[in-house]
C-alpha cells in the first residue's frame, strides 16, 4: 500500500548492502592492452602510487626511458596504497593488469609467496648488483626502488623549540597538539624505534613500546588527521606529528617552511617501496629492461632529488643538500635503526591491532 | 472469476497477457547490473568469509567457520559492533529531532515557496558528503570557527574537543543525513491533514495536546521510516567517521576497510561484512514489524475489513 | 427551541493576508436558538469562511461572534465549544470509531464510564452502535459522515457548524443523510449552521437560509422567502431557475408595480416598487408560465415555441415572446396537457403572484 515508503526500505537496504559489496572487492581494471613480445611498439603497464608520486616518476624515470627507449611506452595506473595493487593481481592473476608494480616492503612477501610477482632475471637487471644492502632481495624478487623514513614533522609557526629526538613526542608543551597517524605501517616503524630507545628487542616483546606509546595516548588530538598529516601540520591543525619523510620534505619546499620535517637523533626506521616484475605479463623483457632503468643510478638520482627518497643505487649520489634531508646521510646512515621486515610481515597485523586496541582504544 | 468460469466454454481461450517478451527486455539492463554490481560481490564476499586467513595477508581457501569463531569470539569485534549501534543510535536519533520540525513544517506550510523550501532542504544532497565533511571539520576543529569564536570572546581558553571524536562524527552524519531523513518523513507524512488538526481543536484540544494525540500518531510512519533510512546510512558510514573520527571512532565500516587494505585480512574484512548484513537484515525486520505494528492502527486488523 | 437569538454575528469581515479582496466582508446574521441556518452560495463566495470564523478556526479582521449574549470573537477554538463537522469529515485514521467519538470528552476531562455510556449513546443516535470497534479506513463514506456527526454532537456543544456536509455522498445516500440530519437536530435541539452550495440541500433542511455572494450576504429568510420572493437578481438566479426581463417602470397597480416590458407590454410585478421611467427587472420562474395552443383572436402575451426537450416529468420549452422579444425558459409538466413542437404558436399565462421585481443594490 505505501509503495513510496516500500521502495525507500529496499533500496535503502539495497544500497547499503551493495556499498560495502562493492568496498570490499575491487573493480578490477580491463587488461593493458598492448601486443605481445614480439618486437615493434610495446606498451608496458606499471602500477605507482598516486599524486606527488605519480608527477616526480613520470619526469624523472618513465620520460628519459621513453626516450632511450622508442619502442617502449610505459602507461601509468596509479593506485591509492599496497593493498589496491593486492587487490587488482589477485583479481587477474591469468592475465595480468599491469607488467610491473610498486608494492610495500611489508606487503611484498605475501605477493611473492603467491606467485603474483614473478623473479628477475639478473642478465637482463643488471643494475640489481649495484643496491645498496637493504635494497637487495635474496630470493631474486623485485629489489627496493625507493627508501623513505619516519620522521617528525613540525609547524615552524607554532612550535619554536624544534623537536630533534623520539622522546620530544612526550614534551608537554605538544600535549593536545599531536597527530599520530600510526594505525598503519608507521605504526610499526615507530614501535621498532621505541623499542630501540627503551633498548627492547621487537622481536621477542613489544610491550615497553606499546606502554610508553599509551602513555601518549591523552596527549593525542588525533590519530587519523584527514586529509593527511601533511596537511594538519600545515594547517595548525596539529603542531607535531609522525609522517614519512619523503612528503614530509615536499611539503617543506611547497608550504615555503611551515611544515617541518625532523629525522630524530636516535635515527629511524626507512620503509622500502619494492619495484616489482609481475607473474605472466607479456612483456616481460621490456618489463625488466624498465626495472633496470628505474634502480638504475641516473633515474635513483633524478627521482630522488625530486622526491627526497634515499637511493636504492649505491653509484646515485644526490646533491648535498637534498642528501641532507634523507637517511642518505651520514648521520642518519650511521644511526639508522635496521628493521626485518620479512619477519615483520607476520607480526603487521597484530601490531596494528595492538596499536588500534591499547594504544588509541584504551 | 465465477462469472468467467461460466462464461468459459463458449468463449474462444484467450492467451494470457502476462509480462510479456517486452517487459523482459526492459527489465534486464536493470537485472544484468544488479548481478555484476551486487550480487556478484556479494557471493563473492560471502565466499571470502568461509576463507582462513594466514600470515600477512596470504588467504587460505578453504570453506569453514574459524573466521567467524575467530572474529565473534574477540572482544574487540564485538566492542566495534557495540560502538557502530551505538553511533547509528545517537545519530539517527540526533536526526531525527533535529529534522522533524523541518519536515513537519514543510509538510504543511501552503506557502508558495514551498517546493523551493524542500528543494533547498535537499540541496545538500548535490555536495559530496566528503566535502561537507570537511566543512565540519573547519567548523568544529580544534583551529575551527567554533573554537576560534567562543576563544577570542573569552569564554573558553583551551579549545572544546568537539572534532576528532565521537562528537564530531556524531554532528557531521546528522547534518549530512538530515536531507534524507526530511525526505523521507515528507513522503511519510501522507496521512497528515491541517483539517485533522482543526476538529482536534474544535473538540477542545489545545495545542500541545493537538501535536501530542494527532499529529505525532498521524507522523510516526514517516519518522520511523526516516529513522530505518538514517540508521542504514550510519550504520554502513564510512567516509564521516574515518574523515572526522580522528581514528578513536572504531565502527563497522572503518574496521572492514581497514583490514581489507591496511592488515590485508580479506577473510576477518568479508566476515565483518556478512556481519553487518546480518545487522541490516535485523534492522529491516524490526522495521517492517513496527511498521505492520503502526499501519494495524490505521486499518484494524487484518481480515476485519468489511 | 424558541425565538430567542442564540448565535449572532455582526459586521463579522475577514480579509486573508496578501488575497486581492476581503473574503467577507461584513456579515450581520441571527440565529436563534434550536434554529437550522443554511448559508448558501457558489464556491468562493466566502461561505466556509463565514463557517470558519464562527468555528474560530480563522480570526476575523473585523466585527463580532456572541453566542447567547457572550462576545466568543477572541475566544480560541479549542475553548468556543462549538461541534465543527468537516467537509472531510476529518475523522482521525489512527483511531477507531468509538475512540473518535470519545476524543472531545477526553478533552474535557470526563470520567471513564461516563465517557463510555455518552460514546455508546451518541453511536446510537447516529445509529451505528454495532461500528464502535472499527477503524475509519474501514467505513463508507456515509458511516464517516455519521461518526463525524457524533464525535461532534457528544460533546454537546452549544451551536453545530456543518462544511458542506454531504457534498462526499452520491445522491441517493444524500438525501438519506439529509433526513438523518434533521432528525438528529430535531432530536438534540442544537443550534445549527450549515454551509452549502446546493440549493435544494438548503431549502429542504434549513429554517432560515442566507444567500451569500461575493463575501455579503445578499437575503436571508424562510426557504419560501428565498425562493418565491428573491430581493435580488442574484438570489433568483441562484436559487432556482428564473427568466429575467428588463424594463421600464410605469408608475403603480394597487399592491404592485406595473412594468412595461418587450413583447408582454404591461404587467403587473409584486415586490419593491420603482419609481416611474426607472428600469426595473421582473422575475418569471419559468413552472410558474402556462402555456396554451394559440387562438388567433386572443390578446395577452403570444409567443414562438423555439425548441422543446422533453425530460421525463417535465418538458422544457424555450419561447421567444412577439416577433423579435425577449426568449423565456418556460417548464411544464408531461402528461396533463398537450405539448407544442417547435414553431408553435403559443398564449403564455400565469397567475398575478408569478412576476416579481427585482432590484440590484444600488
Amino acid at each position: 500500500m505505501p509503495s513510496l515508503r516500500s521502495v525507500l526500505t529496499a533500496s535503502a537496504a539495497l544500497t547499503a548492502t551493495a556499498l560495502f559489496a562493492t568496498a570490499c572487492s575491487s573493480n578490477a581494471a580491463s587488461p593493458a592492452g598492448g601486443s605481445g613480445d614480439g618486437g615493434g611498439k610495446q606498451t608496458i603497464t606499471f602500477m605507482g602510487f598516486y599524486g606527488t608520486f605519480q608527477d616526480a616518476f613520470t619526469k624523472t624515470v618513465i620520460d628519459p626511458f621513453e626516450k632511450a627507449n622508442p619502442d617502449i611506452t610505459v602507461k601509468y595506473v596509479p593506485i591509492q596504497n599496497s593493498a589496491e595493487v593486492l587487490a587488482k593481481l589477485r583479481a587477474s592473476k591469468s592475465r595480468p593488469v599491469a607488467d610491473v608494480a610498486l608494492i610495500d616492503r611489508s606487503v611484498a612477501p605475501t605477493a611473492n609467496q603467491e606467485k603474483l610477482f614473478a623473479k628477475l632475471d639478473t642478465a637482463k637487471v643488471p643494475n640489481l648488483d649495484r643496491l645498496v644492502e637493504s635494497a637487495r632481495n635474496k630470493d631474486g624478487y623485485g629489489p627496493g626502488f625507493s627508501i623513505d623514513s619516519l620522521s617528525i614533522l613540525y609547524n615552524s609557526k607554532k612550535v619554536k623549540q624544534a623537536p630533534t629526538s623520539w622522546n620530544d613526542l612526550w614534551d608537554p608543551a605538544y600535549k593536545g597538539k599531536l597527530a599520530m597517524p600510526i594505525a598503519d605501517t608507521r605504526g610499526v616503524a615507530l614501535i621498532i624505534a621505541l623499542e630501540k630507545i627503551l633498548g627492547a628487542d621487537y622481536k621477542t616483546d613489544i610491550d615497553p613500546a606499546i606502554k610508553k606509546l599509551k602513555s601518549l595516548s591523552g596527549g593525542v588530538e588525533t590519530w587519523q588527521p584527514s586529509p593527511d598529516v601533511y596537511t594538519a601540520v600545515q594547517s595548525g591543525e596539529a603542531d607535531v606529528a609522525v609522517g614519512w619523510n619523503a612528503r614530509g620534505q615536499y611539503y617543506k619546499d611547497s608550504s615555503g617552511g611551515v611544515v617541518q620535517p625532523v629525522l630524530p637523533k636516535e635515527g629511524t626506521v626507512t620503509q622500502i617501496n619494492t619495484i616489482n616484475l609481475v607473474n605472466n605479463s607479456a612483456h616481460a623483457a621490456a618489463a625488466q629492461k624498465f626495472i633496470d632503468y628505474a634502480i638504475g643510478a641516473k633515474a635513483q638520482k633524478a627521482f630522488d632529488e625530486a622526491a627526497f627518497y634515499a637511493p636504492v643505487n649505491q653509484d646515485a649520489s644526490l646533491s648535498a643538500a637534498v642528501k641532507a634531508r634523507t637517511t642518505a646521510s651520514e648521520t642518519q646512515a650511521k644511526n639508522q635503526i635496521p628493521a626485518d621486515w620479512d619477519w615483520l610481515t607476520t607480526r603487521y597485523t597484530t601490531w596494528v591491532d595492538r596499536i588500534k586496541q591499547e594504544v588509541i582504544g584504551g | 472469476m465465477t462469472a468467467e468460469a461460466v462464461a468459459a466454454p463458449a468463449v474462444r481461450p484467450v492467451r494470457p497477457r502476462g509480462p510479456g517478451r517486452h517487459a523482459l527486455a526492459l527489465l534486464a539492463p536493470g537485472i544484468v547490473a544488479l548481478l555484476l554490481t551486487y550480487a556478484m560481490p556479494l557471493v563473492w564476499v560471502l565466499r571470502m568469509s568461509l576463507n582462513e586467513s594466514g600470515e600477512g595477508g596470504l588467504i587460505r581457501q578453504t570453506v569453514s567457520f574459524a573466521t567467524f569463531a575467530e572474529v565473534l569470539s574477540s572482544a574487540h569485534w564485538w566492542n566495534v559492533i557495540g560502538q557502530t549501534v551505538e553511533l547509528g543510535v545517537l545519530v539517527t536519533v540526533c536526526t531525527l529531532v533535529v529534522s522533524y520540525p523541518l519536515a513537519l513544517f514543510l509538510a504543511r506550510t501552503t506557502s508558495r515557496w514551498r517546493g523551493l523550501l524542500v528543494a533547498l532542504a535537499v540541496t545538500p544532497l548535490l555536495i559530496s558528503s566528503v566535502a561537507r565533511t570537511f566543512g565540519w571539520m573547519a567548523i568544529l576543529g580544534n583551529q575551527g570557527l567554533v573554537n576560534k569564536t567562543l576563544g577570542e570572546l573569552g569564554i573558553i581558553s583551551e579549545p572544546l574537543q568537539l572534532a576528532n571524536n565521537l562528537t564530531g562524527v556524531v554532528i557531521a552524519s546528522t547534518e549530512i543525513y538530515m536531507p534524507f531523513a526530511i525526505l523521507a518523513m515528507i513522503s511519510g507524512f501522507g496521512r497528515l491533514d491541517p483539517e485533522l488538526e482543526h476538529a482536534a481543536a474544535s473538540l477542545g484540544a489545545p495545542r500541545r495536546t493537538v501535536f501530542r494525540r494527532v499529529v505525532l500518531p498521524l507522523t510516526l510512519p514517516g519518522v520511523l521510516t526516516a529513522a530505518l533510512m538514517v540508521f542504514v546510512l550510519s550504520l554502513s558510514g564510512y567516509v564521516t567517521p574515518r574523515l572526522i573520527g580522528g581514528g578513536r571512532v572504531f565502527v563497522l565500516a572503518t574496521e572492514i576497510y581497514d583490514q581489507a587494505t591496511t592488515a590485508l585480512d580479506w577473510p576477518v574484512a568479508a566476515v565483518l561484512s556478512v556481519l553487518l548484513l546480518a545487522l541490516f537484515g535485523v534492522v529491516i525486520a524490526v522495521y517492517l514489524r513496527a511498521q505492520k505494528v503502526l499501519e494495524a492502527r490505521f486499518t484494524g486488523p487484518q481480515g476485519a475489513r468489511s | 427551541m424558541g425565538d430567542t437569538p442564540h448565535l449572532v454575528l455582526s459586521g463579522l469581515a475577514k480579509t486573508y493576508p496578501g488575497a486581492d479582496g476581503a473574503a467577507v466582508r461584513g456579515i450581520d446574521l441571527t440565529v436563534e436558538r434550536g434554529r437550522i441556518l443554511a448559508v448558501l452560495g457558489p464556491s468562493g463566495c466566502g461561505k466556509s469562511t463565514t463557517l470558519r470564523l464562527i468555528a474560530g478556526l480563522v480570526a476575523p479582521t473585523a466585527g463580532r461572534i456572541e453566542v447567547d449574549g457572550r462576545d466568543l470573537t477572541d475566544v480560541p477554538v479549542h475553548r468556543r465549544d462549538m461541534g465543527v463537522v468537516f467537509q472531510s469529515y476529518a475523522l482521525f485514521p489512527h483511531l477507531d470509531v468509538a475512540r473518535n467519538v470519545a476524543f472531545g470528552l477526553e478533552m474535557r476531562a470526563v470520567g471513564k464510564a461516563e465517557v463510555k455510556r455518552r460514546v455508546g449513546e451518541a453511536l446510537e443516535l447516529v445509529r451505528l452502535g454495532h461500528l464502535a470497534g472499527r477503524r475509519i479506513a474501514q467505513l463508507s463514506g456515509g458511516q464517516q459522515q455519521r461518526v463525524a456527526l457524533a464525535r461532534a454532537l457528544v460533546v454537546e456543544p452549544s451551536v453545530l457548524l456543518l462544511d458542506e456536509p454531504l457534498s462526499n455522498l452520491d445522491a441517493r445516500l444524500r438525501s438519506t443523510m439529509q433526513d438523518e440530519i434533521g432528525r438528529i437536530q430535531r432530536e438534540t435541539g442544537i443550534t445549527t449552521v450549515f454551509v452549502t452550495h446546493d440549493q435544494q440541500e438548503a431549502l429542504s433542511m434549513a429554517d432560515s437560509v442566507a444567500v451569500m455572494n461575493e463575501g455579503r450576504i445578499e437575503q436571508t429568510g424562510t426557504p419560501q422567502d428565498i425562493y418565491e420572493r428573491p430581493a435580488r437578481p442574484f438570489v433568483a438566479r441562484f436559487v432556482g431557475r428564473a427568466n429575467m426581463v428588463e424594463g421600464t417602470s410605469r408608475g403603480r397597480d394597487g399592491e404592485r408595480t406595473l412594468v412595461e416590458l418587450p413583447g408582454l407590454g404591461k404587467v403587473p410585478a409584486a415586490g419593491d416598487p420603482v419609481e416611474t421611467g426607472r428600469p426595473a427587472t421582473v422575475m418569471l420562474r419559468p413552472h410558474r408560465i402556462a402555456l396554451a395552443a394559440a387562438a388567433p383572436e386572443s390578446g395577452g402575451a403570444r409567443g414562438t415555441v423555439l425548441s422543446a426537450a422533453y425530460a421525463g416529468e417535465t418538458v422544457a420549452y424555450r419561447v421567444r415572446l412577439g416577433d423579435d422579444g425577449p426568449v423565456l425558459d418556460v417548464e411544464r409538466p408531461t402528461g396533463s396537457e398537450a405539448s407544442h413542437g417547435p414553431g408553435a404558436e403559443v398564449a403564455l399565462s400565469w397567475d398575478p403572484e408569478a412576476p416579481r421585481l427585482v432590484a440590484d443594490p444600488s
